[in-house]
């Protein structure tokens, strides 16, 4: 397992945040982490990393459910020095698309009086593009952030899991927040003011 | 030798530890998700006393990096005492380039105004606010308005604006006028006049508050719905100008000051000092536009 200390904790951590917020603030808008030369162990793609790097400590909690959640688990935890809780308390939860709906059974929302209190999934694609993809998913976000509205198209996602994430974001301001990364180091963020509508794209 | 590069600046790049940084940003991050709704922070010590503008500057140095540029502005003006401390702080603790002009900056903090001028996409605009909660002048305790606020129950604050229109024939909020953010809670915009209220609707900018006393943070993400409050019959409106203008360059559609000269004479004068600049200079300015603006006939022309 190895330390990254190529990483640093100042300047990038701050440039990985700043594209972070943007995307958070313009939901559906693909920003670019760079490409780092990290090494992360298999089933968790380099920009997840990168999100863990730069928000995670010691005083946040995450859980990763992905296949290979041990040595991803390990992995992170040695970088981050965040601890590592259940799905029902984490604060970030590590996954991949193609995973089901079941698994984030339990994840935290939040309450009225502190909606914040809630979880952000990290969640592992394939691909994410503005371009339409074969057999992938056509997301229509709309919401605070868009103008009119904004198409991107995913593949490696289960429709199911955003299924499970429209329903526990119907209650707004209950529910959780999405990043989605994918192998070209392409992010995008779905906070959960936004209502987004899918379909496959054939 | 290995160069010790970590001891070479007395102080961590952008002052706070990054412990707190990363607190900071994982807050910011909800804020703009639930937008309007006010986020509990650390609110860390700072050189400066909380209440003199430590929420601005928290937000500020936590999402600052070294390639921002970074403007500070005070009641509209670059060049007043807080804002000019703040600007050297900031500089000295970050290495940034500082500006005055507002569509060159990429991260502009204020007090109590909104710029004039259009803000664009690649900036950020940061608040300094000493009191985030709109219903405190009508609930005082905490834990009773955040379930207000859970509940979107505003009854409270309608009532309270009910009465000053009964007793004063208006609504009489010059500052901080509360508006209803996405439809869903209302906020404080921070003492900015009635005026910016509709510029930070649909704003291509995002807006992050800072209450660094009462350890609270908020946003407003670009392109989302921020109304001012108002009753169907009696309509949201902001101050009125229409026979006053400035006195340097004759235009009225902007926010005016009212100045007295020492022979005692009233004057009024653009309060936006880098708007003002830059009308004297005839530079070219896009101001922001909102309804309430293109009603208004212009006093220059």
């Amino acid at each position: 397992m190895r330390r990254e200390t190529i990483y640093d904790e100042v300047y990038d951590a701050q440039e990985n945040f700043r594209l972070l917020l943007d995307s958070m603030a313009r939901p559906g808008k693909i920003n670019v982490l760079p490409d780092m030369d990290i090494l992360p162990p298999t089933g968790i793609n380099k920009s997840s990393t990168l999100i863990a790097l730069s928000l995670l400590n010691a005083d946040a909690s995450f859980i990763s459910i992905a296949t290979n959640n041990q040595e991803i688990t390990t992995y992170l935890a040695l970088n981050t020095g965040a601890t590592v809780a259940s799905i029902n308390t984490a604060d970030y939860i590590f996954l991949n698309g193609d995973q089901a709906p079941a698994l984030i059974d339990g994840a935290k929302h939040g309450n009225l009086s502190y909606p914040e209190e809630s979880s952000t999934l990290i969640i592992d694609v394939n691909k994410i593009s503005i371009s339409p993809i074969l057999n992938a998913v056509q997301l229509i976000l709309k919401g605070p952030g868009i103008e009119t509205e904004t198409v991107v198209y995913i593949d490696g996602i289960n429709p199911h899991l955003l299924q499970a994430i429209k329903e526990l974001n119907l209650e707004f301001p209950l529910g959780i927040d999405l990043m989605l990364t994918d192998k070209q180091n392409n992010l995008i963020c779905i906070p959960r003011s936004n209502r987004f509508v899918y379909s496959t794209f054939n | 030798m290995v160069e010790n590069k970590k001891y070479v600046n007395k102080y961590n790049f952008a002052f706070i530890d990054e412990a707190t940084k990363k607190e900071i940003r994982r807050k910011l991050l909800k804020a703009v998700a639930i937008p309007g709704y006010q986020v509990p922070y650390s609110s860390p010590e700072m050189p400066i006393s909380r209440g003199w503008g430590t929420g601005g500057l928290h937000v500020t140095l936590a999402i600052i990096g070294k390639a921002d540029v970074f403007k500070i502005i005070d009641q509209g003006s670059d060049a007043s005492v807080n804002a000019c401390n703040l600007r050297e702080f900031v500089h000295m603790m970050t290495n940034c380039k500082t500006t005055f002009d507002t569509r060159e900056a990429t991260l502009i903090q204020t007090r109590h105004r909104v710029t004039e001028e259009e803000l664009n996409e690649n900036q950020i605009y940061i608040y300094q606010v000493p009191q985030p909660e709109p219903l405190r002048g009508v609930e005082r305790y905490e834990n009773k308005t955040r379930q207000m606020h859970g509940e979107a129950d505003y009854a409270k604050m309608w009532v309270s604006l009910y009465e000053q229109i009964v007793r004063h024939g208006d609504i009489m909020l010059g500052a901080g006028y509360p508006v209803k953010v996405n439809d869903r809670y209302i906020m404080a915009p921070s003492p900015i006049p009635k005026w910016d209220c509709p510029n930070i609707n649909q704003s291509k900018a995002l807006h992050l508050f800072g209450a660094g006393r009462e350890k609270r943070l908020y946003a407003v993400p670009p392109y989302t719905k921020v109304e001012p409050l108002e009753f169907e019959d009696i309509k949201f409106h902001p101050e009125d100008f229409t026979t006053r203008t400035c006195f340097k360059t004759g235009y009225n559609k902007a926010y005016l000051d009212e100045l007295y000269f020492d022979d005692g004479t009233r004057h009024f004068v653009i309060n936006d000092s880098n708007f003002l600049d830059k009308m004297v200079n005839n530079e070219p300015i896009k101001q922001h536009s909102n309804k309430y603006l293109s009603e208004l006939k212009n006093g220059a022309e």
